[in-house]
């Protein structure tokens, strides 16, 4: 089944906000139906994923417990933000 | 019979007095201004750094401190590994200017071996590549042949390596990324087992793939690298829990009586022929060392690169989400937050790495990520239940690394599918989470042609023992 025609390179960069220019759309577009056409054949294997495998080594993520607890790389951090005003990030006005 | 190492030359020269740490890396620096500009192995040198390193070295012995075994000895860092207050790129410009606040894991554990870090090393742009030409940097070059490509990711690291610049080097191994290069540029490089070696402070390309991996010019070196970063890591609980098994007292045990597989699938007709000329000479090798050698079959090896490229492609795709010009990296100002990010990551991103962004938003987009990313997951599980299989008939398999020796710069960089071709016989590794070595085994067309030798899961014990066992005769074929 090939994608339906709305999956387009310029739909998916909108989905990923990734700004792509004309000329890049030519190319990747080409580029995107030759490598489905490529993978296609893991269609042929027959196999069910019922539980989703999204690691190998069977290791679980642990989560700790979500209890504050004093960082000493947040100065650090925050020095690595492009704009930056006092202790805060700074990004253009989100709600007019 | 004693296993070569440089590494343990250069310790016991360090220790014995008849060198310094300071005057190591000095030759190191002198090597790499004789050959650079050839190679181009380099995104930065870090000349400053290294010498405090090394002067604090030499101090610390003077006063009568004993050090461990890679205290003094240079080692170069692919870019992809964070180094505290040390410039980190990943070879993109949206991280063209990124200073890392904290070390990698892999980078802590060697600076408290006492390591000397002589630089960061080239790669293609956030790993994805397999030639290193796809970089902010400019190609690398093969040492052996300057028109080839040194392959990839890990390209700068293992030609530092080859070029003698350094005795060891880190690389990362997402699908071949340490093993490809290493077999192009004939050196020993290790894919570990996955979740051996902490993945805190590598720049994420695929979660469930990525593994940091040495790059040496011999096996116990490479041995000795693995040792000091493998181990569990409280701070990526994907590492494995128990402690690593050591490595080094095997080493010299040989290969009687172990039973090697040779993968038919691994010398198909997509398998240059002088390239498997070359390996089935190597496998002929181990053969008369007392190893008994059956041919098995790995059906599925024909879909994994398919399974793999689904798979990375969509856990790049939401690594790499981070990257929206707000809290690190290349910011493009724009009147929008929703512009800020789209124009960052237009700009600071280059082709491939787009590339693999968009198909990864498509395998894991409504109405496809059932067809696409659940099925190469599932594919994955079948992948991984086929080597558990071969491994109870066999110890180790046997195989080239890649289906062609170096090939020449430009040959392939505007071609995706050529380019993943490359990738073939280093993926379902990977893809099953298995460790494999690379061992120089002779040319094909006078480049170099790498051995691969692939066991289960956590036995990289087995890839050093029979890797030692073939080096000690490879020089005498």
């Amino acid at each position: 089944m090939p994608p339906s025609p709305k999956v387009t390179v310029a739909y998916l960069a909108d989905l990923a906000r990734l700004e792509i220019t004309d000329a890049e759309v030519a190319q990747q577009e080409r580029d995107f139906q030759d490598i489905l056409a490529y993978v296609a054949k893991i269609g042929k294997v027959p196999a069910t994923g019922q539980t989703l495998t999204t690691t190998i080594s069977g290791v679980r993520h642990v989560v700790r417990e979500d209890v504050p607890t004093p960082s000493t790389l947040a100065d650090a951090l925050l020095a690595v933000a492009p704009e930056r005003r006092g202790r805060l990030i700074r990004v253009p006005v989100i709600f007019g | 019979m004693k296993t070569p190492s440089i590494i343990r030359d250069l310790a016991a020269s360090l220790r014995n007095g008849e060198v310094t740490a300071v005057e190591l890396l000095e030759r190191t620096y002198q090597a790499i201004a004789a050959k650079e500009d050839r190679v181009n192995a380099f995104i930065s040198l870090t000349r400053e750094e290294a010498a405090a390193q090394a002067r604090e070295i030499d101090e610390r012995r003077q006063a009568g401190e004993i050090l461990p075994l890679l205290a003094g000895i240079p080692c170069a860092l692919k870019d992809v590994l964070c180094t505290r207050g040390v410039r980190t790129t990943a070879a993109s410009r949206i991280l063209e200017n990124f200073v890392p606040p904290y070390d990698a894991e892999v980078v802590a554990r060697l600076r408290r071996e006492g390591a000397v870090f002589v630089g960061k090393t080239n790669q293609d742009e956030f790993a994805m590549g397999s030639s290193t030409e796809i970089s902010s940097a400019g190609p690398t070059t093969n040492p052996h042949d300057a028109s080839r490509v040194a392959g990839g990711s890990s390209g700068g690291s293992v030609a530092a390596v080859a070029a003698e610049m350094v005795p060891y080097a880190l690389g990362t191994d997402t699908g071949g990324s340490v093993r490809e290069p290493a077999s192009f540029c004939g050196v020993v490089g290790l894919r570990p087992t996955y979740g051996r070696v902490s993945r805190y402070g590598v720049v994420a390309y695929a979660s469930s793939f990525d593994q940091v991996g040495p790059v040496a010019r011999t096996v116990e070196d490479t041995a000795i690298v693995y040792e000091a970063i493998a181990g569990p890591d409280p701070k990526d609980s994907t590492t494995l829990p128990e402690p690593v098994p050591s490595v080094l007292p095997t080493l010299n045990d040989g290969v009687r009586g172990l039973k090697v597989g040779v993968p038919k699938e691994y010398f198909t007709e997509g398998v240059d022929p002088e390239v498997s000329v070359t390996v089935r000479r190597a496998i002929d090798a181990v053969v008369n060392l007392g190893a008994r050698a059956t041919e098995v079959s790995l059906p599925l090896t024909d879909v994994a690169n398919a399974v793999y490229i689904i798979l990375t492609r969509a856990e790049a795709s939401t690594n790499l989400a981070r990257y929206d010009g707000i809290r690190y990296g290349r910011r493009v100002p724009a009147p929008t937050l929703e512009e800020i990010y789209r124009r960052s990551r237009g700009e600071g991103f280059g082709v491939e790495v787009k590339r693999r962004i968009l198909l990864g938003t498509f395998a894991l987009s409504a109405g496809y990520a059932d067809k696409y990313y659940r099925k190469a997951a599932a594919v994955r599980r079948e992948i991984a239940a086929e080597y558990a299989r071969v491994f109870e008939e066999v110890d180790v398999l046997l195989g080239p690394a890649a289906p062609e020796v170096a090939f020449p710069i430009g040959e392939k960089v505007d071609d995706p599918l050529r380019m993943y071709a490359v990738d073939v016989l280093t993926v379902s590794q990977p893809v099953a989470g298995v460790p494999a070595l690379i061992v120089p085994c002779g040319t094909a067309h006078g480049l170099p042609v790498g051995l691969q030798i692939i066991a289960a899961q956590g036995r990289e014990d087995l890839c050093f023992r029979l890797g030692a066992a073939y080096e000690a005769v490879a020089g005498s074929q």
